[in-house]
């Protein structure tokens, strides 16, 4: 009887925590997000670009810090290019205040981040890309006027330091779409910080 | 093993000015190390280092600890010293340890292990400091960032978020993952469908 209890009880779970949100190859949502300058921002705000890449990041995580400056290089290396950085903070800033909208115009500020960065402050963004944690990031290839998920994981395979990073995921990713190509490797995983979802 | 093996607790000894207190130092150093690990050598002496705090170790040996034991029921925790809700989390683990890693009457024991995803550089600064400063009684490794496919060999489902707990019974097949705070009641069911199935 406990067996079956438990069963149950495993697929229950299992259904709660299977990943929802996108896969690769799945056709992304707009979304209209309130930029750290105040101003609106959707995917349609980029009417040239080819791809965006998404990252869901934050102020507090420390694996978020950890890649701040490479998300920076990320928007630098492959903006001009027709791939920006759009980063999300989907925290509730109720269990992080240094997640709030106020914290992040400071620290894009401080940091002169030359990309959006937006609060996703309903988390609805978050949960339909099906966002875990940050750093969490979604590249998109402009298909007509649809967005695609072409890759979905880690930055690169080394969240400590940038010298010792063997695999740079997602400028491969890019590499391969700027040929013409599906990425090699379209899914990775990289420990992060839970996204604090409301309660 | 003895490359990855450190002893944190001799450091602040280094202090002695003359032989002499050198020697007593040393020697009140070793009768700690005996005293609060009871099957170390004679650190400083022997070859073989006392066991560490907190001991570094591979995903291939953390792949070791995954394995099925028939005597005890594995409850692997995922944390790191920035993981607030690992934190919340990590004195029910304990108590669990406390209540369940010494075997009665032959029953299976529950053995807790806690296995740190900070940072290297944080290993002397943040982990072992708070280990010691929390008391934790259950064995705490250090593992640190795992590689993608790391996070897929703990498990399939698992996203790299923390709190992460994998839960290993005793026989084959026996196996739960769960990827967010847990409970101390929620955990001992949990453990308790292994324990007692």
């Amino acid at each position: 009887m406990k067996n079956i209890l438990f069963a149950v009880l495993l697929c229950v779970a299992s259904s709660l925590y299977a990943a929802d949100g996108y896969k690769v190859g799945d056709v992304a949502r707009d979304f209209t997000l309130k930029n750290v300058d105040g101003k609106m921002v959707s995917l349609a705000s980029y009417p040239d670009a080819k791809g965006v890449i998404v990252v869901f990041t934050c102020n507090h995580c420390p694996y978020a810090k950890a890649y701040e400056s490479r998300v920076i290089g990320l928007h630098k290396a492959f903006a001009s290019k027709g791939y920006p950085v759009v980063a999300i903070n989907p925290n509730d800033p109720a269990a992080y205040p240094e997640d709030s909208f106020e914290n992040m115009a400071k620290r894009a500020k401080e940091k002169s981040y030359p990309f959006a960065y937006v609060f996703d402050e309903t988390q609805d963004i978050a949960k339909s890309y099906g966002a875990t944690r940050t750093p969490h990031i979604f590249l998109l290839k402009k298909n007509a006027d649809k967005y695609e998920v072409a890759y979905i994981g880690a930055i690169d395979d080394n969240s400590e330091s940038a010298d010792a990073v063997k695999e740079k995921y997602v400028e491969q990713a890019i590499a391969a779409l700027v040929s013409g190509k599906a990425p090699t490797v379209s899914t990775t995983k990289a420990v992060g910080c839970g996204i604090k979802w409301k309660k | 093993m003895q490359s990855t093996s450190w002893y944190y607790g001799r450091t602040r000894f280094l202090g002695g000015f003359c032989l002499f207190f050198f020697a007593a130092l040393c020697l009140s150093a070793n009768l700690v190390a005996q005293a609060s690990k009871p099957t170390a050598g004679k650190s400083g002496v022997s070859k073989k280092a006392a066991k560490p705090l907190v001991e570094v170790i591979t995903f291939d040996r953390l792949q070791a600890l995954m394995q099925p034991n028939p005597d005890t029921v594995r409850v692997i925790n995922f944390w790191a010293t920035t993981c607030r809700p690992c934190i919340e989390e990590m004195p029910s683990f304990d108590r669990l340890h406390r209540e369940y890693s010494l075997s009665k009457d032959g029953q299976k024991t529950v053995q807790v292990l806690f296995v740190s995803l900070d940072f290297k550089r944080d290993i002397d600064t943040k982990v072992v400091p708070f280990v010691k400063k929390r008391g934790i009684a259950a064995p705490v490794v250090f593992l640190g960032p795992p590689k993608s496919a790391e996070i897929d060999g703990v498990d399939a489902s698992w996203s790299g978020s923390m709190p992460a707990t994998l839960i290993i019974g005793a026989k084959a097949g026996q196996r739960a993952f769960y990827e967010k705070k847990l409970e101390y009641e929620e955990l001992k069911d949990f453990v308790k469908t292994y324990l007692f199935p």
